[in-house]
């Protein structure tokens, strides 16, 4: 246990210093937020317009919301690690250039190298959660079948991703140490507004 | 019993070149962790848009060059010359 404990502390020092010297934490809080915002719209836009067609198969559903978290998240990845790279690459040939010296291997380079895989991750993942946490109560519905209606699963779906856009814009509120309030029901609005607009267009 | 002469760097002045991206206290702590280093002094002596010159004061008891080198290009940081240095010699018996 006392291995693990340390082990766990030096990890802990290690990847909060290496956040620090990359300047990498207002980029996952930002990534993680634009991704999931993302992935919660698109999966709500399947839900409801699969809703809308009045023929709506669970099946379809699932199908669908696992096709679009394992896209979203391989682009989410390789679109993330890409840019990343191609920023800190110059980014690091700059430095280079500027104290006239080679950085390989130092501290700002592993630092680098770590940011471009854990942003590359929160951008790939994030969308995926907010997928799965969506269609939980459809996946629920597909195992048991029985247990209640397939619109009940997907208005609980629809629910639990209106409140998942509201705690998002509550997390923007609180980082921008402005209303949690405010930001909460805009990104509530937002996607109020796309239920709206693809339940009418749809049907 | 035999007498050995070891000469012992005390001060090292040192003006460094560092992104900005490595903070000062960072670096301080960095510095200050190597073996006989006592005490460490950084300033800032001229602020660029990317870097900054930085002159730093070590003391200590023996303070090994070739470590401090290490700690440096570890943090991404070159060294721009050496102003100043104190060495003392210290005779030691050995059996």
């Amino acid at each position: 246990m006392g291995f693990l404990r340390r082990r766990y502390e030096q990890t802990k020092t290690k990847v909060t210093r290496y956040t620090k010297v990359a300047e990498a934490g207002g980029l996952y809080r930002r990534y993680f937020v634009m991704n999931s915002f993302d992935g919660a719209l698109a999966i709500l836009g399947v839900i409801v317009a699969a809703y809308s067609t009045g023929n709506a198969s669970a099946r379809i559903i699932v199908n669908a919301g696992v096709g679009l978290a394992i896209a979203t998240g391989i682009s989410g990845f390789v679109g993330a690690y890409l840019s990343e790279r191609a920023e800190r690459v110059k980014k690091i040939k700059d430095i280079e250039h500027s104290i006239m010296m080679g950085i390989n291997g130092s501290l700002l380079y592993r630092a680098s190298k770590f940011a471009m895989i854990m942003l590359a991750l929160v951008d790939g993942i994030s969308p995926a959660v907010a997928i799965f946490i969506t269609i939980l109560p459809v996946i629920f519905y597909e195992v048991l079948p029985s247990s209640f209606p397939l619109d009940y699963a997907m208005l609980t779906a629809v629910l639990i991703n209106l409140t998942l856009l509201a705690l998002l814009g509550a997390f923007l509120g609180k980082i921008s140490q402005t209303s949690v309030v405010k930001y909460g029901l805009m990104t509530l609005v937002i996607g109020v507004g796309v239920v709206v607009l693809l339940y009418f267009t749809g049907s | 019993m035999v007498n050995v002469l070891s000469i012992d760097i005390k001060k090292l002045v040192i003006d460094a070149l560092k992104p900005r991206e490595i903070s000062l206290a960072e670096l301080a702590k960095a510095i200050c962790n190597i073996d006989c280093v006592e005490d460490v002094m950084i300033s800032v002596a001229e602020t660029d848009m990317r870097t900054e010159t930085v002159r730093m004061i070590l003391t200590g008891t023996g303070i090994c060059y070739d470590d401090v080198l290490k700690v440096l290009n570890e943090n991404s940081t070159a060294l721009k010359s050496v102003d100043e240095i104190a060495v003392s010699k210290k005779q030691k018996k050995m059996l």
